[in-house]
């Protein structure tokens, strides 16, 4: 049709709105695709190296050494794998945990360079070998032994690489693994016996039955309390919804925005519709010239976003699988995610322009001709808007505000949607802060943490003696879940729990933490029937206190009544909490654990956070600026003869600026103020959703140091949007108003 | 003099052509007098409105008001010019749609600091009962008596009416011409009406004809007649 000849006039003319609504077509296909590729091909690739290399269900420690395997692995169809590992201290700071070759259960994968053969051989977790500029070929000493780093390696129990199983940071500084022969710890290398074990049928409580009663548990961890484990899977539920939920309310702004720029388009055109149909041109010719806009726009902005977001997509799997330990076999790229980002741009707008031509398409040849639809149609809110108290400006940014509910909508949301993305960068660093501070450096007063492979019965040890068991509950359904139940000496000085006023909790009593208290809702003086994950016995304990810790699902006790429940041998213990280090013997430790690494493992984690917090920033930056500027382009357009006007009685210019570019400062701060509850509210869902698999609950803070900079951030992209369009009200001519029919 | 136009020259560039809209016009009026400019389309009526009311630049000539010359006036001295001494009435009346009467008027006297109350101007002007309405509840010579009450509300020493009857019927623009008239005597403001229909001229103290951007004719009018009385 000739008339579509105007259309690229015409968006030429009316730069901003449409660009800004494909720069936001663009960034919502970009992330549909960068966020459902990356998690389609991560939780493909998990699940192939959780299948094909046979991940463990469980791992146990037990007192005495497992002779008959085959004759275990028959009698229980399961699969069952004897391994050592020995913590080397690679340096001052930093543990090498060796691992013996893998054959049945837990098989490694090899990510660079070559598989192990000879006994001096040693593959290394990349990340590990990265801090430490350890490269290929190299040699490394360990065990008075030196080894050549034949390869990188990533193994399936260790896709996310911490310390103990109840960590939440890691910290390739401080801790990574290597696999070696299994032959070398048959001599000079003191080490732990631990096995692995991968169920073909669930004879789980006969199989751990048997261990307890003959060779005594000393740790048993399922697989769903292994956050080794399970941390990449909370992450990719994460991912899952921000796949979703993002693109589309992008979309969704975006048609909000469409909607207000062709609504005011076919304003500005009623006269020439009602030409065309007197034309003789048809509805549907009309309808499909103005459904052209919206075409253009959705096809532009879906290739350019599908095409940043399929370039974009491997760095990003990349980076997310470096970042947990995970191989990845093949990347696909999912057509189906393809065409859907390319596409839903139009599924969103072509309706949203159909209802906004809909309208038009109503009036008759002759009203349009006359320009009926186009005059000022006076609202029910804003004939009953009683301003006479306000000042003359007041009142006019008011009415400016009501006259146009779209756009006061779509700059509502706007403006909450970037605050969002920007308040859930801070609110979720804020919260682990929070989280590390409040368990690490409130809860726990320890240097150092000895776990032993056997019961310890010394008393002389310098530190504070703790056990610990995993258990279940018996009533409840989420009871697949464990959470540790500790036994503290009387002198436990090393924990500090306090109540929800902030009092400290006497520890001779039972007490559970919060997140235990939430997952089973549980209150003080509720009986608790638990069961032990080592040998299914089960027993009821009244709970005491509820700790305002937010730092795992655990329980404590004294020492005495746990090792009188558990069945332990009285006066014995597993743990030791020291503030010096201790001379211990490698061959009785499980593990060590040094305090300082796990807050330097934390930093080391925020690192990368703190960058993603400005890549975030600057998307929310984006889309406000975006917004802002749209809409207060739309003010002024549609101010253009009131401006004039305004010029021409002698208004002068900083009162124009004031009047026009200040009527969205409320809006603004609405839009800003409406975000923070709304952050608060998803993130708790949010983290509730990531922690659901793991012994944690992250609580939701957000300090007002960081309400403030958003708050600063946005008014920072409020007032640079309105300096931009500063310009825009200087080269309104008074000569519009002279030539211009305004009522 | 109230009003000096000394030599007026205004040109336009279109391209390559030049269109002079006002070739060496002059003329002058007292304090308190109505003038009508008469003259047909692109006569340089407008232009030259323009240029005494501080809208546009003249290219040479100069013109003064209250003894105050206005050609040499930066933007910043132009608009406290057009703030503080003159008041526009509008072909097409031109209110801000979204605002109420009352509020249109307010758009003026808010930036004046000595102005009429904004109930007295309602009332001089007879729409006192529609201050709570918006534009486009009121008829065509109820906006423009709005129009003519926001010129009026900041005491303003020149009232400009671009064609201020042009869109309105015969009863409604002879309603129109009497408020002006009303306006002239009670607040004893200089009143320039640029117009096509020459009847108008009757109740003017000055006429003038322009064509073609000069002063074709310049008459005083010894029988200004009141508005009832003119016909067309």
């Amino acid at each position: 049709m000739i008339i579509n000849k105007k259309i690229i006039r015409n968006i030429k003319e009316q730069k901003v709105p449409y660009i800004g609504s494909i720069v936001l077509i663009a960034l919502s296909s970009m992330l549909f695709i960068v966020f459902n590729i990356m998690g389609t091909n991560v939780t493909k690739n998990l699940a192939e190296f959780k299948e094909d290399y046979v991940q463990e269900d469980a791992s146990f420690v037990v007192q005495s050494p497992l002779k008959n395997i085959s004759e275990l692995e028959s009698k229980y169809n399961l699969i069952l794998e004897e391994r050592n590992s020995a913590d080397y201290a690679y340096d001052k700071k930093s543990t090498l945990r060796v691992l013996s070759k893998t054959k049945k259960v837990n098989q490694y994968v090899v990510l660079n360079g070559e598989d192990i053969k000879n006994n001096d051989e040693i593959l290394i977790d990349p990340e590990f070998a990265k801090a430490h500029r350890i490269k290929l070929k190299q040699k490394i000493k360990l065990f008075q032994r030196s080894y050549t780093v034949i390869g990188f390696v990533s193994t399936p129990d260790y896709i996310y690489p911490l310390k103990t199983e109840g960590d939440m940071m890691k910290n390739p500084s401080t801790f990574g693994i290597a696999v070696v022969n299994s032959q070398n710890f048959k001599t000079g290398i003191e080490n732990s016996t631990f096995y692995s074990v991968k169920y073909k049928e669930d004879k789980t409580d006969a199989f751990k039955k048997e261990m307890q009663q003959n060779h005594t548990i000393i740790q048993w961890t399922d697989r769903q309390d292994n956050m080794r484990m399970t941390f990449i899977e909370g992450d990719l539920k994460g991912v899952e919804p921000m796949g979703k939920i993002m693109p589309v309310t992008i979309l969704f702004i975006t048609c909000i925005l469409v909607s207000v720029v062709f609504g005011r388009l076919l304003k500005q055109e009623f006269s020439q519709l009602g030409v065309l149909y007197a034309l003789g041109y048809r509805k549907m010719e009309i309808r499909m010239h103005y459904l052209t806009y919206s075409i253009y726009i959705s096809l532009l902005g879906g290739l350019l976003g599908t095409l940043a977001g399929c370039v974009a997509a491997k760095p990003f799997i990349t980076y997310v699988t470096t970042f947990y330990s995970l191989p990845i076999f093949e990347i696909q790229f999912d057509i189906k995610y393809i065409l859907i980002a390319f596409l839903l741009p139009m599924a969103f707008l072509i309706p949203t322009t159909m209802i906004v031509i809909g309208k038009a398409m109503r009036l008759s040849p002759l009203q349009l001709l006359r320009g009926e639809g186009s005059k000022t149609k006076i609202g029910f809110l804003e004939k009953k808007l009683k301003l006479q108290r306000f000042r003359f400006i007041t009142k006019f940014q008011i009415r400016e505000v009501v006259r146009n509910t779209r756009r006061t909508i779509l700059l509502v949301i706007g403006v909450t949607f970037a605050s969002s993305l920007l308040l859930v960068g801070f609110s979720t660093k804020d919260s682990m802060d929070y989280l590390v501070n409040n368990s690490f450096n409130d809860v726990y007063h320890y240097n150092y943490q000895y776990v032993f492979n056997s019961f310890q019965t010394e008393q002389e040890m310098n530190g504070a003696t703790a056990s610990f068991a995993p258990f279940t509950s018996v009533d409840n359904e989420k009871s697949e879940n464990s959470f540790l139940l500790y036994g503290l000496s009387k002198d436990s000085w090393f924990i500090k729990l306090k109540d929800p006023l902030g009092k400290e909790i006497d520890l001779n009593q039972v007490i559970i933490t919060k997140p235990l208290a939430e997952k089973y809702d549980l209150q003080e003086g509720d009986t608790f029937h638990i069961k032990s994950k080592l040998d299914a016995k089960d027993f009821s304990i009244k709970i005491d206190k509820v700790a305002e810790s937010y730092m795992g699902e655990s329980a404590y006790m004294p020492l005495e009544m746990f090792n009188k429940l558990c069945g332990y041998p009285e006066g014995s213990y597993l743990q030791i909490y020291s503030n010096q280090k201790l001379n211990i013997e490698p061959g009785k430790l499980l593990y060590e654990i040094n305090k300082e690494d796990i807050i330097d493992g934390y930093q080391q984690i925020m690192k990368p956070f703190q960058s993603l917090i400005g890549v975030i920033g600057v998307i929310a930056f984006i889309i406000g600026l975006i917004i802002i500027y749209v809409v207060t382009t739309l003010i002024i357009e549609e101010n253009k003869s009131s401006v004039s006007l305004l010029k021409i009685l002698g208004y002068r210019k900083k009162e124009l600026f004031s009047m026009i570019l200040n009527a969205n400062t409320s809006l603004v701060v609405l839009g800003y103020l409406l975000s923070i509850p709304l952050v608060l509210y998803s993130l708790d869902i949010f983290f509730k959703i990531m922690t659901e698999e793991m012994s944690m609950s992250i609580p939701v803070k957000l300090h007002y140091i960081y309400l403030l900079i958003g708050f600063v951030f946005i008014i920072v992209t409020y007032e640079m949007a309105k300096f931009l369009n500063r310009k825009k009200i200087q080269r309104i001519s008074m000569a519009d108003s002279l030539k211009n029919r305004m009522e | 003099m109230f009003l000096e136009v000394n030599n007026l020259v205004k040109k336009y560039q279109t391209g390559k052509v030049t269109f002079q809209a006002l070739k060496n016009t002059s003329f002058t009026m007292e304090q308190g007098q109505i003038g009508v400019i008469l003259g047909p389309s692109g006569s340089g009526k407008s232009t030259l409105l323009n240029i005494i009311g501080g809208i546009d630049y003249a290219d040479q000539g100069r013109v003064s008001v209250g003894g105050i010359e206005i050609t040499q006036m930066s933007d910043k001295q132009l608009t406290e010019y057009r703030r503080s001494s003159v008041g526009f009435v509008f072909q097409f009346y031109n209110l801000i749609p979204n605002l109420t009467v009352y509020e249109n008027i307010e758009v003026s006297s808010n930036i004046t600091k000595d102005s009429i109350k904004i109930d007295e101007m309602l009332e001089a002007v007879g729409m006192k009962e529609f201050r709570d309405r918006f534009p486009r509840e009121l008829s065509g010579g109820q906006q423009q008596r709005v129009s003519i009450a926001r010129a009026l509300i900041k005491k303003p020493k020149l009232l400009f009416c671009d064609e201020p009857t042009g869109a309105l019927d015969y009863n409604t623009s002879k309603e129109i011409l009497k408020l002006l008239q009303e306006v002239n005597r009670k607040y004893h403001t200089t009143i320039l009406i640029i117009t096509h229909n020459n009847a108008i001229a009757g109740i003017a103290h000055r006429k003038l004809r322009l064509r073609s951007g000069e002063i074709v004719e310049d008459m005083l009018n010894e029988n200004v007649v009141s508005a009832e009385r003119i016909e067309w």
